[in-house]
């Protein structure tokens, strides 16, 4: 079986990880694939990856791009399946088509009603659009794989005729290396309770509210600290981060912040390093942070969202979106009961243990990829891969 | 005393536009609260006290509009209401033009059911607007700088389209229900009704009171239709029978030059040592000024409600205010009144009460019993009511 992969927009965050492990996994697998990636990704996974400087195109040019350039292309290699790993698609697919859709916020009304406004009416227009080529990439594409039940529902809302063609996928972790290490964490090892949030940085990530609790938390006696894995001026450039930016950057002032990315190689570590993972945002496809946190076996505390329930179940404390004061309650509970602590941390490896190995992610993939695969030879009656 | 009052809102609203998913089918009523005109005083006041009241209704979900400037006039708002910071390019026209335009396609695309304006006027073309009529305009006739009448003409011609634009306008007493309709009371009716402000319960009475407080109290702003300038006219009387008082006035300087004309005049009555402006001092100063004076002195001539009067009633302040405008129906029989006009009058009101102290006391009394029939629980509870009528059915 060959697949290619479009993952010209994996520049940041979660996609950037997902590509690389994917990359990685099908390597491993002696799966052959062909990642077309942004330039800076094809540095770090030249084998296997081709280098695509379309993804730095703006939206109208990177359309029509895809539609004929990257067209060509798909008829020339001839794979099996096409992967579109990033919302957009092929229409009229030359071969068969699996779309990963991973934007929620677009479909989720909670997003809507509470983090699109701040960013204006230039930015909810583009998001229209988005939503808009996003439904009819779905429409023709073989099959659609979302990371989520929570996400297959909203997209089903705007488009319930999808529903026989739309997957449920959840992501995975590398539990092997998102690990707790041999010797248990000490609970405010330095006095200090060390809220940790990792995340790049997008308004319903809504890290203003972690900056909040801290403030909270110390006024009244409990000393706290947070670290974000977010750098301001990202913050402050991004449309509908005022009060993010605000909120931040006041408790970054009185020093109750530290901010910054950090590397992906670093986080296992930046996990073990600290008592709580936080998690507020307010609007995911998955979360993989929450994974994470959970596979390393940190107590989380989460904003109580439909996704947040579905992945992290009882193995996490909720907490009412965008209510610092809630968030500063859950916190002091889980400060005030070890054995609450101790019942989270197990219930939190195991969960992750059992339903996210990132193994089990790629190999549900690779069947779809198959049944795809096969289904298709069966109705041309030849093998996609023979010679052009 | 007169009660809130609600009249039904006529119609039933369109359902929103396709942009809004069918997941909304089952949730709160959203109620949009444009905020972007509350830059100081009164309209701060309002939010700050009116939104904790609004969200204890667990069956809305509040958002505001703010922009990032007022982050820091308006300060930490109760986190159960959303709050949409904006970093729009500053300044009055870009503000009319974002309010108008960009604010109606934002509340419809979050499918606000209501847009709630507490600064008389709102985006016209908003899903369920309703107005608040709190700023009086009959201040533009004492306006001479070009400029500034510009503004108050503006600002009544948005305050006249926006009633027979919005669902429903709601005026803060009968006074600014009359004075801001411009004549269209009747025509517009059904759309309009009258709810108090509150107060906030820091505003007490002491235990005891003092029999000989040294000082009077104003509690104003520092400009023209406060009328503080016939008020100095009227101390060399009451410091004639009563030379050891003082008179306090606390009250942030808005207008320098009117502040200027004051100091002048306090100058040519020999008052230097007998009158002190404090400027605006924290809520804990004020009440504790308002239990000590031995009475409140409000000589304003332009009010729509007149927040310290409800203050100083009911913290058991004695009163001598203003017999015009909405004094009257706020005060009731807890005051003794003169003509804002005439010092003269202003200082026999004045001596009357400083003369007679059981008669202080009473007023005290009577004060602190009628204060507490204000209350923003059940403001809050006046407006969700309009909110609800005026939301798409069914709920």
């Amino acid at each position: 079986m060959r697949i290619l992969i479009n993952a010209m927009s994996a520049r940041r965050g979660g996609i950037t990880t997902y590509t690389r492990n994917l990359i990685d996994a099908l390597d491993e697998r002696g799966i052959e694939a062909v990642v077309a990636v942004p330039p800076d990704l094809h540095q770090k996974r030249p084998k296997s990856t081709v280098s695509v400087k379309a993804s730095e195109f703006g939206p109208v040019k990177r359309l029509f791009w895809e539609q004929t350039i990257w067209r060509h292309y798909v008829r020339r290699y001839a794979p099996d399946v096409l992967f579109s790993s990033a919302n957009f698609g092929l229409f009229w697919s030359p071969v068969p088509q699996v779309l990963l859709l991973r934007e929620g916020g677009l479909f989720d009304p909670f997003y809507l009603a509470n983090v699109a406004p701040a960013q204006g009416v230039k930015v909810a227009l583009m998001r229209s659009i988005r939503r808009r080529l996003m439904l009819a990439s779905a429409r023709h594409a073989d099959q659609i794989v979302v990371p989520s039940e929570s996400m297959k529902a909203a997209l089903l809302s705007w488009a319930p005729e999808l529903a026989s063609k739309c997957h449920a996928n959840l992501y995975g972790t590398l539990n092997d290396i998102y690990r707790p290490d041999g010797v248990a964490r000490v609970w405010r090892g330095d006095g200090i309770l060390r809220l940790l949030y990792v995340s790049v940085y997008y308004p319903h990530k809504n890290p203003g509210l972690v900056a909040e609790a801290v403030r909270l938390l110390n006024h009244a006696g409990t000393r706290a600290h947070a670290t974000i894995t977010m750098n301001l001026e990202d913050v402050r450039n991004t449309r509908g981060g005022a009060l993010d930016y605000r909120q931040i950057d006041r408790a970054h002032r009185h020093g109750d912040l530290t901010l910054g990315s950090r590397s992906y190689d670093s986080l296992p570590e930046l996990y073990r390093s600290h008592d709580v993972f936080v998690f507020p945002s307010v609007s995911e496809t998955f979360g993989h942070p929450m994974a994470e946190a959970m596979s390393v076996g940190l107590p989380i505390v989460v904003a109580d969202t439909s996704v947040a329930r579905e992945i992290c179940g009882d193995a996490a404390l909720y907490f009412k979106p965008f209510s610092s004061r809630d968030l500063q309650s859950r916190l002091v509970e889980l400060d005030a009961d070890p054995n609450l602590r101790a019942t989270m941390v197990a219930r939190a490896r195991d969960r992750a243990l059992k339903l996210y190995k990132w193994s089990d992610h790629v190999d549900r993939l690779i069947t779809l990829f198959e049944q795809l695969a096969r289904k298709a030879r069966r109705a041309t009656g030849v093998t996609p891969t023979d010679d052009v | 005393m007169p009660e809130n009052d609600t009249h039904p809102a006529p119609g039933v609203l369109t359902p929103e536009a396709p942009e809004t998913s069918n997941l909304m089918s089952k949730r709160k009523i959203r109620v949009l609260i444009n905020g972007l005109h509350a830059r100081s005083g009164g309209g701060v006041t309002y939010l700050l006290n009116m939104l904790p009241a609004l969200a204890e209704h667990s069956d809305f979900e509040f958002h505001i509009f703010l922009h990032s400037e007022q982050h820091d006039i308006v300060g930490d708002i109760d986190d159960r209401i959303r709050v949409h910071l904006f970093d729009f390019r500053p300044g009055i026209s870009y503000l009319l033009f974002w309010e108008q335009i960009c604010l109606p396609i934002l509340a419809r695309l979050m499918a606000a059911d209501v847009t709630f304006s507490p600064a008389n006027y709102g985006p016209l073309f908003a899903p369920g607007s309703i107005v608040l009529l709190r700023n009086a305009l009959s201040v533009a006739g004492r306006e001479t700088r070009p400029l500034k009448r510009l503004y108050w003409l503006a600002l009544s011609l948005m305050t006249l389209l926006s009633l027979f634009f919005s669902r429903h306008a709601i005026a803060v007493s009968r006074f600014a229900l009359s004075a801001l309709t411009f004549g269209f009371e009747g025509l517009l009716r059904n759309r309009l009704s009258v709810v108090y402000h509150g107060v906030s319960p820091v505003y007490s009475p002491a235990d005891t009171r003092p029999d000989d407080s040294p000082f009077l109290l104003a509690v104003a702003d520092i400009y023209i239709q406060k009328n503080l300038h016939t008020l100095l006219e009227a101390m060399p009387a009451i410091l004639g029978a009563f030379p050891g008082i003082k008179l306090i006035i606390a009250g942030r300087k808005i207008d320098n030059g009117y502040y200027n004309e004051l100091m002048e005049r306090a100058q040519r009555l020999k008052l230097q040592t007998s009158v002190d402006f404090i400027d605006s001092v924290p809520q804990s100063q004020l009440v504790e000024l308002y239990r000590r004076c031995a009475l409140f002195v409000f000589p304003s001539t332009v009010e729509t409600f007149g927040n310290p009067l409800v203050e100083a009633m009911a913290c058991g302040a004695p009163i001598a205010c203003s017999n015009t405008a909405v004094m009257p129906e706020i005060v009731g029989n807890c005051a003794e009144f003169f003509d804002p006009s005439d010092a003269s009058d202003m200082a026999k009101a004045v001596l009357r009460l400083l003369d007679d102290r059981g008669y202080r006391k009473e007023l005290g009394q009577r004060g602190v019993s009628r204060a507490a029939q204000f209350s923003w629980k059940e403001s809050a509870r006046a407006l969700t009511a309009i909110f609800r009528r005026a939301a798409p059915q069914p709920r």
